[in-house]
Parts: C-alpha cells; structure tokens; sequence
C-alpha cells in the first residue's frame, strides 16, 4: 500500500459481491481521486458465505448471501464509509434485478451496527450518471471540480479496463494490470486448444472462483479455452434483444448474456455455452428457457449449471467435463464426415 | 370465425373471472372462463414450464392449454414493464405454446400505466370487427370493470368477516359463490349499484354463531395471484377463517387497477410509509411486486387494530423476499410487534404441513390477546 503525503478523508469500504465484478475500477477511481481510501473486503471463502447466510433470510439466492457475507466483513474492518450502491437502470428504458433496486433498504433493514452507508443511485431512465456521481460526491464533500475530473478519471479507467477484458483477460487479471503501464498489458494470452467454450451468466457467479467452484480454471486445466461475455467486443451490448415481437427485454443484466449469445450463436464463435446461474435467480430462470430454446433450434451444446451454498465442487465438474468431452466427439466425428 | 365473434380466453386469477368476462364481452369479443384452478391443470403446465419460474407463470400456462384444447385461437394475458418476472410472461408462455404446436396469438394487455389508454387498442383488436369502438363505449366498458370490481372487492372483504362466526362450515363459501353469479349476471350499471346491498344482504343471511371466543383479527396479504387464487395459496383463507380468524384483505384486483389509474391515495399513503422509514430499512421505490406496499402495510397495521400479518408469496419472488427479509428483521428487533407470518407456495403443496404451521401460529396470536385481555 502506498501512502500519500495527503491526509485521506476516510476510508470507504467495498463489498466484493455483486456489481463489484462490473464497476469496482470505476468505483475505485473515483472514491480515490476524491481522497478516500478505498478498502475491498477479502475474497469469498467459507466463512463470508456462512456469515452471510447468518443474517440473510433462507430463500435469498446465493450471491446476496455471499454479499451480506462482505459487508460483515467489512464491518470488523475499520472503515467510515460502506458503499452500497443502489442500480436502477444501466441503459434507458431497462432495469435491474429488483433485489439491487432495493439494496441499500435491505442490508439497512437487516443489519445492525453498520457504519454511515454511501447510497448512489444509478439511474439512467431518469437522469444521467455524472448527475449520480455528482450527488455522492456532494455527500463526501467534493468541490465541483473535484467531482468532474474525478468522474472523468473514472470513466477513462473503466473503459481502459473494458478494453484489456474485451482483449481476453479474466477480471483479476484485468484489475491488476490496470496499475501497470498501459504498453506492456496488453499481451494476450496464448490460445489454441481445441475446444472453445462460452461461459455466460452474471459477473459475480463468472468472476468469483469460489462461488463456480473455480470452473474457469478448471476449463483451462481441461485444455479449453474459457470465453466470458466481457471477452466479446464493447458495442455487441448496445442494441436491445426483442423477446418476443411485443416485448423487448427491460433487465440491464440479463441483457448483456442475452445480447453476448445471440453474438456468439450467430457468428458460431464457440463450440458450446456453459450459463452459469445461482439458484432462485428469478431472471435468469427465464433467460435460461430462451437461451435453452435458441440453443436447441442452432444446434449449439448449451449446459445450465445451477449453483446454491448446497453445491458440491465434484458434481459440478462431472458435469462439466461431460459436457466438453460430449463437444470433443462431436468434433471428431465431424472431422471424420468431413474428411469422408 | 362463423357468427363473427372472436374467442377470447385469459388466465383465472380468483374470483375476478366476471369482470375480466364483462370487459372481453362487452368490446364484443366472445369470452371463455378457464375453470377453476386444480391440481390437474397445475401438472399439466408444470411440464412445459421453466424448472424454477415463479408459481403463477405455471398456473396460467395450464389456463391457456386448458383454453387452447376448447378450440380458442386468442389469448389475453397482462404485462408490465419490470422489473419483476411478469412482465416476462407473455413473451415466454407463446415461444412455449407455439414450439408445442399450438396456433395461438397471445395479446398482451399493457397495465404498466392504464393512463395511457393502451387497453383501448387491446379491446379494439378483440373486436373482431373494424368497426372502431366509441369514446362513450369505452367508458362504458371500464365503467363496468370498475364497478364489478369493486363489488367483488366487497364480497371478499365480506366472506373474510363472516367466516370465523358461521355455524355451518361452508355456508360463507356458498355466499361468496351466489355473489359472484349475481355479479356474473348483472349487465347495466343500474343492476350493479343494486347489487351492493344485495351483497350485504347474503353475507348477513349466513347463520351466526356468538361472539364468546376469541376472535382474531389477521391481515393477508403479499403477490396479487397467490393472495387471491385460492388454489395458488391452497385456500389459506378460508384456512384461516375456519381456525377463527377475521381475515382483512390486505390487496385486491380493485386496489391494483385503481393504483394503476394512479388514483389510489391509499397506497401512496403506504408509499410514504415506507419511505419514511428510510433508517431501518424502509424501500424507496417501487421494486416489483407488493414489496413496496406491503411494508408500508406492515408499518401501518403495526399501530394497532389487528393481531396477525399473513405474507404470501410464490416461492423465489424477487421482491417480495426483499419484503420478507427486512420484515422479519424488524420483527425480530422489537421495532414492531405484529407478529408475521411467511407463507411462499409452489407446487409441491403439503395440506397437513401448512395446516400445523396455521394451527400453530393462531395459537400463539391467541395466547398472546389473552395476555392482553387478562391483562398481564
């Protein structure tokens, strides 16, 4: 840690759950450049998901325990601030997930002795983001001008970080050359194997190795090369999925895996999808029947593996390696037609 | 189609099929009633649905197969604009029907802001015929839907009154069902105004016992299906009425469409509520669902007036279980003392299993307003 001769204003902690896997370089830079210390809680483990399930109620689905899990953490550790930020819409006209419209309510609501909590509210059907980032700022008593170049800075981080993910990194990767020179990261990873595999689903059941049980590792072990939808170039994701020909769809997060496969499905980059989901995610049970259907009719291999505190490590790689060993034949066997 | 008029069926959701019937008949469509829901037709769409969806995708998907089986062609079926699952459904219950082999047109009916009259097309497109409806029929049409809608709020309001003092068991039920086919029968405006004290009429008709025991007073409320499908909260209350409870409705099709109007200054009372209560928890918006609603409920019944909270839900409800979880809190706290009861319901139902929990949880309502009574 380096310190700075200037006296920091606070420190700011930050959950590693949820959004975190999307926005905590953007977060980061901010709360940085308007002199907080920015503090992550420690990376999951056993024990945030048994704290976590301790506060949270039984039916919440996995990453919100895993979330609460954070929080308690963060609160053992010194901080002034905790942020939790309260996403709304992330494009116009769409929405989140209505557990994060409400979660500043729900860890106030369920938690006791929680330091003063940092709310920003992300709305874009209703006002801008730099508005947003301007409210919070306000909050930490940052100049005008200190907020604008602050946002500006931030905003420059996360599309650098974008940009070093969308050249084929995984998130921790990603983060940590973000501190490096801009020259040397950009080195992709060599590539090769036989088989690729998409793995779709939220950012905080991809990203966190011990929520999948370290799945991507596991394909790379497998001789796979593992593509997440981060992987898959910026501007596939700004366009709207029609559900149907009266509903377009209105979720901010299932737009993206929705968006990502239909890319992946029709330029027939990948040789199977592997959509991870935690159990009792309400929109991914839909998003899994439309993608399951979509899959179906493509003729893709498509596995949805569901995940709960309750899943063991063994039988989701069984699955798994089934699932690329039944690819590997198929891929033979189409070689041989080919050839014959 | 022959005789020219259009079939149209849409989903049952309790008792609400006669206004639903007098708004499709009246645009001039021809209406059909799914009957009611049960078990049969709940497997049935259990094995077309999604595995973890919530219950009332899967009881409405067995509406339609039961409908599409009959020979309808057109299907209505409600939507909003998030952010909770429903809005969803339409879209995903015609890919289903249609990879089945189904020729079907689902019509979706926009409700995420009535104000702005999309309904109007909805019924214009039921028609049938393209002879446009009038400004005046239109008003008519809703005029009707209210109006039914309200006397059947009335009625419901009425059988959770009656039910715990009824000497013969089911004599309530029989009420609440002449009810609803007077409401059925009745046309024209004049007839509904006059069915309001006939209402009342029934429901002091059914044979009361005296009020030397007990009788408590519990709310029932949660997701407008389950809270008002008697099958979808397998008949939690009648349940409840049954063990001597005064059932108060906490939400019906009425309130719904009439916040949808944005006239209804109940619920942005129960808004405020909510919001006001911003330090220990209260939501700040509208996340789907009741959730919103439902603690503003809770804060608000909490000053007195009844002795139980009944919270029902389908199982893995998003908002709902945000509802839940910082209800529980609370109570857990000492903050409000109304003691709540969580009931989520999918398919696999347990008779015995949700009679003990019931069973159990009056009785310690009971012994608790003894305390009270008493006085220690």
């Amino acid at each position: 840690m380096h310190t700075s001769i200037k006296k920091k204003q606070g420190t700011i902690g930050i959950p590693r759950g949820l959004l975190y896997y999307k926005y905590f370089p953007l977060w980061k830079t901010f709360f940085e450049k308007l002199d907080y210390r920015v503090v992550a809680s420690e990376k999951t483990n056993a024990g945030t998901l048994k704290e976590g399930s301790r506060y949270a109620i039984d039916e919440i689905c996995i990453p919100l325990k895993v979330y609460y899990g954070h929080v308690v953490n963060l609160i053992g550790k010194e901080i002034d601030y905790l942020f939790v930020p309260r996403y709304i819409s992330t494009t116009f006209g769409t929405y989140m997930c209505p557990k994060f419209l409400g979660l500043p309510d729900l860890i106030r609501g369920t938690i006791n002795n929680l330091p003063r909590i940092i709310e920003m509210e992300i709305d874009l059907r209703k006002k801008p983001i730099f508005y947003s980032m301007l409210e919070t700022g306000r909050k930490l008593n940052g100049s005008f001008s200190q907020i604008k170049s602050a946002f500006e800075e931030s905003v420059k981080t996360y599309q650098r970080f974008r940009i070093i993910m969308e050249a084929g990194f995984t998130f921790q990767e990603a983060f940590d050359s973000l501190a490096k020179n801009p020259a040397e990261v950009l080195e992709r990873r060599p590539t090769g194997n036989p088989v690729k595999v998409a793995v779709v689903g939220h950012g905080y059941n991809v990203h966190d190795p011990f929520v999948n049980m370290g799945l991507i590792k596991k394909l790379e072990d497998m001789k796979v090369d593992a593509v997440v939808l981060e992987n898959l170039p910026v501007q596939i994701f700004r366009q709207k999925t029609k559900i149907s020909e009266t509903l377009k769809n209105y979720w901010g997060n299932e737009e993206e895996i929705l968006s990502g496969v239909d890319y992946l499905f029709k330029n027939n980059l990948v040789d199977g999808v592997i959509f991870l989901c935690s159990f009792c995610c309400g929109p991914d049970s839909l998003i899994d029947e439309i993608i399951t259907r979509d899959a179906k009719t493509r003729d893709i291999p498509y596995i949805c593996v569901v995940m709960d505190e309750h899943s063991g490590q063994v039988g989701v790689i069984t699955r798994v390696e089934a699932f690329v060993d039944m690819i590997l034949r198929r891929k033979r066997s189409r070689g041989i037609k080919e050839a014959g | 189609m022959s005789e020219g008029k259009r079939l149209v069926a849409f989903p049952h959701m309790g008792n609400n099929w006669p206004a639903f019937k007098s708004l499709f008949e009246n645009a001039g469509a021809e209406a059909y009633v799914p009957g009611k829901n049960n078990a049969r037709g709940l497997e049935c769409g259990l094995k077309f649905s999604p595995e973890w969806i919530c219950l009332p995708f899967k009881i409405t998907i067995a509406n339609f197969i039961e409908a599409l089986d009959k020979g309808v062609k057109t299907i209505v079926m409600a939507s909003d604009c998030g952010p909770c699952r429903f809005g969803f459904y339409h879209a995903v219950q015609e890919k289903i029907l249609k990879d089945l082999g189904y020729d079907v047109e689902i019509k979706c009916l926009l409700q995420a802001d009535l104000l702005t009259f999309e309904w109007a097309d909805l019924l214009q497109s039921i028609r049938g015929t393209r002879l446009p409806l009038s400004r005046f029929k239109l008003l008519w049409i809703a005029r009707i839907f209210f109006m039914k809608l309200q006397l059947i709020q009335l009625a419901e309001k009425l059988e959770g009154k009656t039910r715990p003092y009824e000497v013969r068991r089911g004599e309530t039920t029989k009420a609440l069902e002449r009810c609803l086919k007077m409401i059925d029968e009745a046309g024209t405006h004049q007839q509904l105004r006059g069915l309001k004290h006939l209402i009342k009429e029934e429901f002091a008709k059914v044979e009361k016992a005296g009020r030397e025991k007990i009788i408590l007073k519990v709310v029932l409320t949660g997701e407008i299906f389950v809270a008002l499908d008697c099958f979808a909260n397998q008949d939690v209350k009648k349940k409840l009425g049954e063990l001597g409870c005064e059932v108060c409705m906490g939400i019906s099709l009425y309130d719904w469409v009439k916040h949808k109007a944005h006239v209804n200054f109940h619920r942005k009372y129960l808004e405020y509520l909510s919001k006001s209560h911003r330090d220990i928890g209260g939501l700040q918006l509208d996340i789907g669902g009741e959730a919103f609603w439902v603690l503003g409920q809770y804060i608000d019944f909490s000053r007195g007036g009844i002795d139980g909270f009944v919270h029902v839900y389908p199982f893995t409800c998003m908002p709902e279980i945000t509802a839940k979880s910082i209800i529980t809190k609370w109570y857990n706290d000492g903050i409000f003392d109304v003691p709540p009861l969580f009931l989520g319901f999918d398919e696999h139902a347990g008779e015995a299993g949700l009679m003990t929990r019931l069973e159990a949880y009056t009785d310690l309502l009971r012994t608790k307003k003894k305390k009270l009574i008493n006085g220690n």
